[in-house]
């Protein structure tokens, strides 16, 4: 089980890069979280909601009330040219972070 | 399909949400929770198990809201009222004050922070404000006092010294002057009033009546003086202060006509002065000069004629000094004017003017401190303030708002400033030197008032309306977009506060300096070897003179048998007198008396620089009970009589600069004023350097000759007597002062210590130095204010950098190094702006240091230490809280 400091950490990471493939409304972005780690990482709408206007404060995504036929209108987010930024730059430090957890852990058995 | 937004809505009821934005919060929330809810059905959960889940989406207990709490739009004010057409009516100006100070409350660390910085500054300033303009600037009380000068006579034998004008050189300057419109001579004595009530001293002012004219004064009772009460033989009369003849005669108006016994002589009161003169100096009484007397050398006071500067009078005295020296050896005699006003304040000018200089320095801490907060408050605003105009407000209601939000720092800071500024005059009322000129004319007024709100009213609109027409400006659409771009600004807003810690920072170091600085002059001065043992020592000064030779020689006879009979008082260890009084400073007439002598000494080549000595006559005690030790030779002895051979005691300093050895014992001298026939004195011993004037004062070349064996010019001479006691010597104050009166019972005398004599010279030093210490430790409270918020701000916007690191295995150390550094970095450029000032500060301040350079090594680094190790107490536990996030939670940059 992950450490819920760690998934705290992780999470804008998660939202980025999920939305860096394509727009994505909330529901979407929890469900595909979800199953994506098989249920170990669940965000409630409070976790959710908080998080994503947090990142669009800082003008890392962006909105938007798109509405399609028969449905009722949804707001999707997308990653901006900053938001993209910070992305490559929460990835590399995550990766190198992570790299450096692995041979940490990996000299210890050694 | 059910609709939750009602399940949403009560979570979000404690945010301050714009009302358009809360809807569609509402409505995103609710379709995830009807998406959720529908997810639930379809996997075959129940209808209330399927409820039940998706209310578990929002936690009860207020999570939701207290996420979203820290964001932008949670804190948004309401939105602006609309007052179209009515744009400045009191509704809607109140409405704005209303919103300000609702802001304002919310952001309230940001708020006592302004209002505090701007509260001791500005009152700060107020207080030493108000007094150096009650002190050295209000003009003085009575009609045209600008045109009241001194006119001050100085010779080569002693340039900074004012010598008195002798009447027939008066006479000359009022006969042949074009600048004055009239001349008056005064002199000051201390008088000692008996009778009715406790005996007082009274600051007696003799003053020749067209002195008083000068002064454009009537009686307010009674009448002035007469050039008829200035007649030889004439009756004693004498004119009150108000101050003086309430409180001896409680107002009452028959007092003039009685008689005020003055140095033992009835006085008749003619007349009572109006409230609020005191002049020429401080003054209790008046008494008339005396014509006949000629000795009656006294100072000079003029008025200008109207059109006549003090530059054009000065010119004028320096063609009429040939008309005055003429025929007469007097090479080098020179008249200065200066304004009553500038000689009356002379004494303390320097002292307040550095204490309004530091608290200027403390005022611009101040200021710096509100910039800092300011721009980082409008750094918060910025969006705030274009999401308003996106909102439709217009610029004027920006501005007005954010006008009002000043008017109300203004107010805060101004009432603040109003109290710290009427605490602050009491306390340098009660802290100054009782001797600062005008002290009594001190007191919080009106003014003090306007000035303290019209600064604090310029201050919080210079801060806060420049942000605000700056911020207004921007364009709405650029902002919004670049959302992300608080990055830049942040970074301007940084680089601008590190300028302005740096100026923050340098004017604390040179308040830090100025302090250390008059400190230590203080320390070396109470420091300072006098020569002579200062502790236990009872000092009588025998006041009266007059009578001719034959007072005179009844009044030293009389003092000779005094000491004698004081040497058996029990609890005396010895008992000395003397002409010259020890410690006085320039103040005392006899002072005067004990200055340069002109010497012939034995041997040398004629022409060559006539050599000066200060001459003390003393009793043959007086070194063993002053504790002056001789190094060369011998003191005097009982031997030393009318009929020994002729002797004098030398200082080093006169050894040295006469003889150019430490001991000259045998070499001979006579001096000027000894009699129209030379008579050699020997030099018998040689004793330590002693400050006689002020301890500030450097030992002169002085010689010392046996008072038995030199009674001539003794009759203006006041003797003094020094009682050595083995306790507390005020004891034996009554005591000595009943062997005095048996033996003269019309002998006034003024007991005091030596230790109270010493204390007077530390006074002044020590007020200055406690009221710099106090601006100076207000100064460093500020900078903490400013370094504080400084810091606390470069580490938020650096948060994302330091996240990395940390992730990246940067050690805590490494981030407390980081932040800390860059605070010393910053200090460091303050401490180099901060000396280059502080030494040219310190030497504008030369005057007020005492054995200590304006280059003081130890002063300066000690001030600097000070400075930094408060910069770094200041940043470090910010660095700490920085670099103590663990790797994790440091990946979300903002989340701390």
């Amino acid at each position: 089980m992950f450490d819920r400091e760690l998934k705290k950490g992780s999470a804008e990471l998660l939202l980025l890069s999920l939305l860096d493939a394509q727009p994505r409304h909330g529901y979407e972005l929890a469900t595909l979280i979800e199953q994506r780690s098989r249920g170990a990482l669940v965000f409630h709408v409070d976790s959710l909601y908080p998080l994503l206007y947090r990142l669009e404060e800082r003008g890392w995504i962006a909105g938007r009330w798109v509405e399609q036929a028969g449905e009722r209108r949804r707001r999707f987010y997308r990653v901006t040219a900053e938001g993209r930024r910070a992305l490559a730059h929460r990835r590399s430090a995550w990766t190198g972070f992570v790299e450096a957890v692995r041979l940490v852990l990996g000299d210890a058995h050694a | 399909m059910r609709d939750w937004r009602e399940d949403v809505r009560p979570h979000l009821a404690g945010l301050r949400l714009d009302p358009t934005r809360e809807a569609e919060i509402v409505e995103e929330l609710a379709q995830h929770l009807a998406d959720r809810h529908a997810a639930h059905l379809a996997v075959g959960a129940t209808a209330e198990e399927a409820d039940r889940l998706t209310r578990g989406e929002i936690a009860d207990g207020g999570a939701l809201s207290a996420r979203l709490q820290p964001l932008r739009q949670a804190r948004m004010a309401a939105p602006l009222p609309v007052a179209r057409g009515s744009r400045w009516a009191p509704g809607a100006l109140w409405l704005d004050l209303r919103h300000a100070g609702r802001s304002l409350r919310r952001d309230w660390p940001f708020t006592a922070a302004v209002v505090v910085a701007l509260a001791l500054c500005i009152g700060a300033t107020t207080a030493v404000a108000v007094a150096v303009q009650a002190l050295l600037f209000r003009p003085l009380g009575f009609d045209g006092s600008a045109r009241v000068v001194n006119v001050w006579l100085s010779r080569p034998i002693r340039p900074n010294w004012h010598f008195r004008v002798p009447p027939a050189d008066v006479r000359t300057i009022d006969a042949a002057n074009h600048v004055f419109d009239g001349i008056g001579v005064y002199d000051t004595q201390p008088m000692n009033l008996t009778g009715d009530g406790p005996p007082e001293e009274l600051a007696t002012a003799v003053v020749s009546a067209g002195a008083l004219q000068l002064f454009r004064v009537d009686a307010a009772l009674g009448r002035v003086f007469t050039v008829d009460d200035e007649a030889p033989g004439h009756t004693h009369v004498v004119l009150l202060s108000d101050g003086l003849w309430r409180r001896r005669f409680g107002a009452r108006a028959d007092a003039v006509g009685r008689d005020l016994m003055l140095d033992g002589v009835p006085h008749r009161i003619v007349g009572v002065l109006p409230r609020g003169f005191a002049y020429p100096g401080r003054t209790d009484a008046w008494i008339p000069h005396d014509r006949g007397d000629s000795h009656g050398n006294a100072f000079l006071l003029a008025r200008l004629r109207p059109g006549v500067d003090v530059a054009r009078a000065d010119a004028e005295m320096a063609v009429l000094v040939a008309a005055i020296t003429n025929g007469r050896p007097n090479p080098g005699m020179r008249f200065t004017v200066e304004p009553l006003q500038a000689s009356l304040t002379r004494s303390s000018r320097a002292s307040w003017l550095l204490l309004l200089a530091a608290v200027v320095c403390v005022l611009g801490i101040g200021c710096v401190d509100v910039s800092i907060l300011m721009l980082a408050r409008g750094l918060q605003r910025r969006r705030d303030v274009d999401v308003r105009l996106a909102l439709g407000a217009t610029r004027a209601h920006i501005v007005r708002l954010l006008a009002a939000e000043g008017l109300w720092l203004a107010v805060a800071g101004g009432a603040g400033a109003l109290l710290v500024a009427w605490g602050g005059i009491r306390g340098l009322r009660a802290l100054a030197p009782l001797d600062t000129p005008r002290l009594d004319e001190l007191a919080a007024t009106p003014t003090m008032v306007w000035i303290a709100l019209a600064t604090a009213a310029l201050a919080a609109c210079a801060f806060g309306l420049v942000p605000a027409l700056r911020g207004s400006r921007g364009s709405v659409d650029a902002t919004l977009k670049a959302s992300g771009t608080p990055a830049a600004i942040g970074r301007a807003t940084s680089r601008l506060h590190g300028a302005l810690i740096v100026l923050q920072l340098a004017l604390a170091l040179l308040l830090l300096i100025g302090t250390a600085l008059i400190g230590r002059s203080l320390a070396r001065l109470t420091a300072v070897d006098l020569g002579f043992d200062a502790d236990r020592l009872l000092t009588v000064r025998l006041n009266a003179t007059g009578g001719g030779d034959a007072g005179a020689a009844r009044r030293m006879d009389a003092a000779l048998r005094a000491v004698e009979e004081m040497r058996r008082l029990p609890g005396v260890v010895g008992s000395t007198t003397a002409t010259g009084p020890l410690l006085t400073g320039w103040g005392l007439p006899d002072a005067t008396r004990t200055l340069a002598q002109r010497l012939t000494i034995e041997g040398a080549a004629v022409g060559d620089r006539p050599e000066e000595a200060n001459m003390r006559r003393v009793e043959a005690s007086y070194f063993q009970t002053l504790g002056i030790p001789v190094r060369n030779g011998r003191g005097f002895t009982a031997a030393d009589g009318v009929q020994a051979p002729l002797v004098a005691v030398v200082n080093r300093a006169m050894a040295r600069a006469l003889w150019a050895t430490d001991a000259p014992i045998g070499r001979r001298f006579a001096f000027e004023h000894d009699g129209p026939a030379m008579r050699w004195l020997e030099v018998v011993g040689v004793v330590e350097d002693t400050r006689d004037i002020a301890p500030t004062e450097a030992p002169a070349p002085t010689f010392f000759v046996p008072l038995l064996q030199h009674t001539r010019w003794m009759e203006g001479t006041p003797l003094h007597l020094y009682v050595r006691t083995s306790s507390d010597p005020v004891l034996l104050a009554d005591a000595v002062r009943s062997v005095v009166w048996r033996l003269d019972p019309a002998q006034p005398v003024e007991v005091s210590t030596m230790a109270v004599a010493v204390d007077q010279f530390h006074r002044a030093p020590r007020f200055r130095t406690v009221v710099l210490g106090a601006l100076a430790m207000l100064g460093l409270l500020l900078s903490v204010l400013g370094t504080h918020a400084v810091v606390a701000h470069a580490v938020g916007q650096r948060r994302a950098e330091i996240a990395v690191r940390l992730a990246l295995g940067a050690g805590r150390g490494e981030i407390v190094r980081l932040v800390v550094g860059r605070a010393l970095w910053l200090a460091g450029w303050g401490g180099v702006v901060g000396l280059v000032a502080a030494v040219i500060a310190a030497r504008l301040a030369r005057g007020l240091l005492f054995d200590v350079g304006p280059m003081d090594a130890a002063s300066l680094v000690a001030a600097a230490g000070v400075l930094l190790l408060v910069v770094v107490a200041t940043a470090y536990p910010i660095a700490r809280r920085a670099g103590g996030l663990d790797a994790a939670r440091a990946l979300r940059p903002e989340a701390v």
